[in-house]
């Protein structure tokens, strides 16, 4: 497949990331461009999600009256589910 | 461009005081204007809504809502954004969930988080919602 884009301003940093990943071949672009196309597909596609008319909702009450900590409180509290696990997996 | 801390989609979670703040926020990205967050982020607000017994149903139901935001971006972290976050969290005496997020938008050259964290305030970064 071929394709012409004309990407702007990121030309220039994209070919100099490809040049300094896949060193100064004639290959390294293609590479690089098929590599990010391949990453953006798997990021981007899915046939297990819902695209759904009210993101908002879904995203509204999910957790109401599940706790009384803080917003902030549980985003940190986070850190410490994640510490906490790597605990146990170290032994 | 907007980043967004994932205290602004658990305040909508909780249902708290400034939820209708953080859903007018995510309703204007549902409008298209452009923001980003990170997978950390969502890792994040899964681990904590099963720690809290939410059902599978409605975490799908959360991971689902991010997904139907299309103007917002979930990006991944570099390797080298990181290595940076380590570096900012030493030096701004920053969590490293927060020093992770800051060097995150200097990647991307993003200004200004919307956030309920204060810690924001040192980090040198615009705050789209008052603290």
């Amino acid at each position: 497949m071929v394709l012409f884009v004309d990407v702007g301003e990121i030309e220039n940093a994209f070919r100099k990331v490809a040049m300094q990943r896949y060193g100064y071949s004639k290959g390294a672009i293609r590479n690089a461009v098929s590599e990010a196309i391949y990453y953006w597909l798997r990021a981007n596609s899915s046939s297990k999600l819902k695209k759904l008319d009210d993101p908002v909702g879904a995203i509204r009450d999910c957790l109401k009256g599940k706790t009384s900590q803080t917003s902030v409180e549980l985003q940190h509290a986070a850190i410490e589910l994640f510490a906490g696990r790597t605990q146990k997996r170290g032994g | 461009m907007l980043w967004i801390d994932s205290s602004v989609f658990l305040e909508s979670a909780l249902g708290q005081a400034r939820a209708g703040e953080c859903e007018a926020l995510l309703e204007r990205v549902k409008k298209g204007e452009k923001a980003w967050t990170s997978d950390y982020n969502v890792y994040s607000i899964v681990l904590v809504m099963l720690s809290k017994k939410a059902t599978v149903r409605s975490v799908t139901r959360f991971i689902e809502g991010i997904y139907s935001l299309d103007s917002l971006i979930v990006y991944r972290p570099s390797l080298e954004d990181i290595k940076i976050a380590l570096d900012i969290a030493v030096a701004k005496h920053l969590d490293f969930d927060d020093s992770l997020a800051v060097a995150c938008m200097r990647s991307l050259e993003i200004r200004k988080i919307a956030t309920l964290d204060a810690h924001f305030k040192k980090a040198g970064v615009e705050l789209e919602l008052p603290i």
